[in-house]
C-alpha cells in the first residue's frame, strides 16, 4: 500500500487465545521487512506486547460498543485491529479494541520507587509504554479504544 | 523458553534464561524460577541469552528477587543484551536487583 510517502500495515485479531503472540510475530514480519534499527524495533515490540496483553487480560468486551445481533444471547468476540505505519521518519503503530473503556495515557504508571520488600510484583506494562514510545496519545471511539503509539527514526 | 540450574562455587546458583521472556516465555518460567529462589540465597539469573523482556518477565525475577530476599538473600541480573537493560532501567529493576557483567562481578557482591 506504498503511496511514495507512507506504507502500512494492517490486521485484526479476534478472540483471546494467542492472540498475543501472533500479534508479536506480525509485527516481527514487519520490522523484518523494513529493517528498524534494534532499538526502535524492540520498543514498538514491547509496546504490543504491553498494548495487546492488556486488551486481552483486563479488557473484555464492551458490550455497548457490538451488540450481538437479534435472537443471539452470545456474547460479542474481541477484536484488536494493529496498524503499523512506516513514515519517513517516525513508525505509527495504532491499536483499536472492542473492549472496555481504558485510557492508557490517563492511567497511572510509574517505575519501582520501593525497596524490593514493599515491591508488588506487576503492573510496569504501561510504565514501559510511556517510557519507550516517542509519543502516545488515546482516544474512544464508536467501536472502543484506540490507541496511537509512535516510535521516532 | 530455557531454563537450566547450575550450582557454582560459593553456594551461588545460577539460573541461566535463553529465548523471549514475553507473556509466554513467563509463564512458562516463572514457577521454576520462583522455586529455585526461594530455595537459595545467592541467586544469579544469567540472562544473556534473553532476546526479548516484557512486563510479565519482570513481574517473574521480580516475584523470584523477593522470595530469595525472604531468605535473606539476594538475586542479581547477569549480563542482560542492550534492549532488554534498557527495559530493566526503565522500570528501576535495577534499583531492586543489581545488574552485574560477570561472575567475578557477582562473587564481589556476594563477599566471596
Amino acid at each position: 500500500m506504498a503511496d511514495g510517502s507512507e506504507t502500512a500495515w494492517r490486521r485484526e485479531f479476534v478472540g483471546v487465545t494467542g492472540v498475543v503472540g501472533s500479534a508479536a510475530r506480525w509485527l516481527d514480519s514487519i520490522v523484518t521487512r523494513l529493517g528498524l534499527p534494534d532499538g526502535q524495533a524492540n520498543a514498538m515490540q514491547v509496546c504490543l506486547e504491553e498494548l495487546v496483553s492488556n486488551i486481552v487480560r483486563h479488557g473484555g468486551v464492551d458490550p455497548a460498543s457490538a451488540p450481538p445481533g437479534p435472537g443471539s444471547d452470545a456474547a460479542p468476540a474481541l477484536a484488536i485491529s494493529i496498524c503499523v505505519a512506516a513514515l519517513p521518519d517516525r513508525i505509527v503503530l495504532t491499536i483499536e479494541d472492542n473492549g472496555r473503556r481504558f485510557d492508557v495515557v490517563q492511567a497511572p504508571a510509574g517505575p519501582i520507587d520501593a525497596p524490593l520488600e514493599c515491591v508488588v510484583p506487576g503492573g510496569l506494562g504501561i510504565q514501559l509504554v510511556k517510557s519507550l514510545a516517542s509519543s502516545l496519545r488515546y482516544c474512544r471511539i464508536e467501536t472502543g479504544n484506540r490507541v496511537v503509539a509512535e516510535f521516532a527514526s | 523458553m530455557k531454563f537450566e540450574v547450575v550450582d557454582l562455587e560459593g553456594g551461588i546458583t545460577k539460573v541461566t534464561l535463553a529465548g523471549r521472556l514475553d507473556i509466554d516465555g513467563a509463564a512458562a518460567v516463572e514457577r521454576e524460577l520462583n522455586a529455585t529462589a526461594a530455595r537459595n540465597d545467592r541467586v544469579v539469573v544469567d540472562l544473556s541469552q534473553v532476546t526479548f523482556l516484557a512486563s510479565l518477565g519482570i513481574r517473574a525475577l521480580v516475584t523470584g528477587a523477593k522470595a530469595t530476599a525472604a531468605n535473606g538473600g539476594k538475586l542479581l541480573l547477569l549480563n542482560p543484551q542492550p534492549n532488554v537493560e534498557k527495559v530493566l532501567r526503565a522500570t528501576n529493576v535495577d534499583k531492586v536487583m543489581p545488574i552485574v557483567r560477570d561472575l567475578e562481578e557477582v562473587a564481589a557482591v556476594f563477599l566471596l
